[in-house]
């Protein structure tokens, strides 16, 4: 029921993505920054707020009506589209933390030790909506007393009070400045604290993104500032504790749940409130997948360069001293309960060269379940089948397009755990050694990977940005990059037979260099 | 390491997509269709639709009341015995035990019961108040009221009673509350 549930998700993902991919580039696609843009619109929300409070905002309990007024009206050019850009901003955010849970979701990525991540992210959920809350209760209108009668009488179901705390809005006048200023600091250390559990949500992922590409971080400011000065945000009428707020415009992004409050009342709305929480939180421990098998460091063949270290993307390897004896100065160490056995320190290894004479080809990092030896002599089997006038090789990952269904007398496969397993040299071996004519890379989608960098590293090693490098006497002509999802095996099937027709096509008239393309770097072997 | 300034222009062909200019047309146009789809979303969602929260034609009746019980058991002299067994600093004539007794409260419109609670007291001890909040919707209209209460050891009848009548106005927000110090309810 679960996984057919994850599986229908994960399809309309991938659909919707195919879609934004088409619209806005597979670099620029929103959904693979959903986590940099939640970060991007906690930005806007506060640099406005703290304008809001500092431009004009009177915290008096019978001033404050009047001054958000001000703003939205008589200031509208400055003040009202801060306020609406607080407002819309703070949607924005639960609409792309709530798109990137599901995501994370249905893609699988809470095992291993995303588990953290996923775990941290559950109060990161309370925090935000009760930001959003307490911020509607400081315009102190109708919307304002509905929701802070509310609040409170759900907050009095706990039972712990020895006086109800919604008696502070029997009636006007029973409200002091006091305990506004009580609301208004809530306002303040909700988001404060959100923002420092944003941090702890990410402290267990090496390089991660908190910023957006600029365009996609400039379209998504547009868009609000657009949305701001067509449909400003308004108050309702001002607060009346002698009347009911009778008929009210929720803002459903984040209030959601009080007409669950009003018919089932504060009890049912907190078990379905915390069983869910709980429920959410638990999902990395209750739904199985088999254990990761972690990274392995042979001493002998490592020389402590740290790269494994710098691209691992969970901190999984760390560099402690030498305890061999050798001449080096440190050593790679793998912490097995935070490794996914994704093999991008394998790529990253100088070591990791096909060329190498050894027989049991050893690196200095290697995945004990899927070895370089064994990938190596993968491809050399592969290259050996291969026949007719265009041999290609297609080299992929575990998570993108199934590569067996790609298989063809001209065309052979090697999958890879992650595409950054690959070091650079497998290219220079293909092409130069097993007489291969062209390689075709694929893996996730760009800014998509499974393993968060994989096709970031690899496309950074191909260019010569990153260690190790590709070496610059690989023709770029040679070569094809297809980044796709498990849905695109037409697509990937179609870039293959280009590739193909325009590999028969340089045969035909002789290798051509392309200057523009030509990347200089030190070798990776 | 110093990297190229532009390492688009490096990169491999295949990576960076090569657009020609009917996609590109293309690709504004669904940009704006998916921008203007998305501050429509937002727009309409971050205020609307409109939740009806009391229906045309109610007001809300509200409860709000906080009285201790009396004490369960009233205080008595100790013993010359009990004296003796007590620490000398604890030795109190009289001993007073901490729990009171729960209170119930009524509440009448034109002659039915609509509200009817015993509420326990607070705390560990059971000493603290008993605590009433109740919102109930009642159709508005002139109505006849009587609310009572009763926080004595009595069994039957109560020990505060208040009639009255009412000009429930639609949306109206009635609190009735008791003033411990006064002994009688009020409204508002």
């Amino acid at each position: 029921m679960l996984n057919a549930f994850k599986r229908t998700l994960l399809v309309a993902y991938l659909w919707v993505e195919s879609l934004f991919d088409y619209i806005f580039g597979q670099k620029y696609n929103p959904f693979y920054y959903l986590g940099a843009l939640t970060w991007f619109f906690f930005w806007v929300v506060s640099v406005s707020g703290i304008y809001l409070f500092l431009g004009g905002f009177d915290t008096g309990v019978t001033e404050v009506y009047d001054s958000v007024q001000w703003l939205t009206h008589d200031n509208w050019y400055l003040g009202g589209i801060m306020r609406s850009l607080h407002r819309y901003g703070s949607d924005a955010m639960v609409l792309t933390t709530v798109a990137h849970l599901l995501r994370e979701f249905c893609m699988d990525r809470y095992h291993g030790v995303r588990w953290f991540a996923w775990f941290t992210g559950v109060p990161l959920i309370w925090l935000l909506i009760t930001s959003g809350i307490t911020g509607y209760w400081l315009v102190w209108d109708e919307l304002a007393q509905y929701l802070a009668i509310a609040s409170f009488e759900w907050l009095d179901a706990i039972g712990i009070f020895s006086e109800p705390i919604a008696n502070n809005f029997l009636r006007d006048g029973s409200l002091t400045d006091r305990f506004f200023t009580l609301l208004i600091f809530m306002h303040i250390f909700v988001p404060l604290f959100l923002l420092f559990t944003m941090w702890v949500h990410l402290m267990r992922m090496a390089h991660a993104e908190t910023n957006p590409p600029r365009q996609v971080a400039l379209g998504a400011f547009g868009f609000l500032i657009v949305l701001s000065l067509v449909f400003p945000a308004v108050s309702h009428g001002p607060a009346d504790l002698g009347k009911v707020v009778m008929n009210v415009g929720l803002d459903w992004f984040y209030l959601a749940g009080y007409p669950i409050y009003d018919m089932w009342g504060g009890e049912v709305l907190w078990i379905v409130a915390v069983g869910t929480s709980f429920a959410l939180a638990m999902v990395p421990f209750i739904v199985p997948k088999e254990k990761y098998i972690p990274a392995v460091v042979d001493l002998p063949n490592c020389n402590g360069c740290t790269r494994c270290f710098v691209d691992c993307p969970f901190g999984a390897v760390t560099m402690q001293p030498r305890t061999d004896g050798s001449r080096y100065e440190e050593e790679a160490i793998v912490k097995e309960n935070f490794c996914t056995g994704c093999g991008i320190c394998v790529g990253s290894c100088p070591a990791s060269s096909p060329f190498r004479r050894s027989e049991d080809l050893v690196t200095g990092i290697d995945l004990p379940h899927l070895r370089l030896s064994d990938l190596r002599t993968r491809m050399t089997e592969e290259a050996g089948r291969l026949s007719g006038e265009t041999k290609v090789l297609v080299f992929g990952c575990e998570h993108g397009v199934d590569l067996k269904a790609l298989e063809s007398p001209e065309v052979g496969t090697v999958t890879f755990t992650c595409i950054g397993q690959m070091p650079p040299s497998f290219i220079d071996y293909a092409v130069n050694r097993l007489d291969i004519d062209g390689i075709m890379l694929t893996g996730c989608r760009s800014g998509d990977c499974y393993h968060r960098l994989g096709v970031i590293w690899t496309e950074e090693r191909l260019t010569g940005y990153r260690d190790p490098y590709l070496r610059p006497r690989i023709e770029r002509d040679q070569m094809r990059v297809c980044w796709a999802a498990s849905i695109e095996n037409p697509r990937l099937s179609r870039e293959i037979d280009a590739f193909k027709a325009e590999l028969q096509g340089m045969k035909a008239s002789g290798p051509a260099v392309d200057d523009e393309t030509a990347v200089t770097g030190a070798t990776g072997e | 390491m110093t990297y190229p300034k532009n390492p688009d222009k490096y990169f491999p062909r295949g990576i960076e997509e090569e657009v020609d200019s009917v996609t590109r047309i293309r690709r504004y146009f669904g940009q704006l269709v998916m921008a203007v789809f998305m501050m429509a979303f937002i727009g309409y969602f971050s205020q609307g639709p409109n939740y009806t929260y009391l229906e045309p034609g109610n007001a809300i009746i509200k409860l709000s009341i906080s009285i201790p019980g009396e004490k369960k058991e009233a205080c008595r002299k100790r013993t010359r015995e009990e004296l003796q067994k007590l620490a000398p600093n604890m030795r109190a004539p009289m001993s007073c035990g901490r729990e009171r007794v729960p209170v119930s409260l009524e509440l009448l419109i034109d002659d039915k019961i609509i509200y009817s609670e015993t509420q326990d007291p607070k705390g560990f001890s059971k000493d603290g108040a008993s605590i009433f909040y109740k919102r109930l919707v009642y159709h508005a209209g002139v109505h006849n009221y009587q609310v009572r209460l009763r926080n004595s050891h009595r069994a039957e009848g109560f020990d505060h009673v208040q009639d009255g009548v009412v000009d429930l106005a639609e949306g109206q927000n009635f609190v009735i509350t008791f003033k411990e110090e006064l002994g009688k309810f009020r409204m508002f």
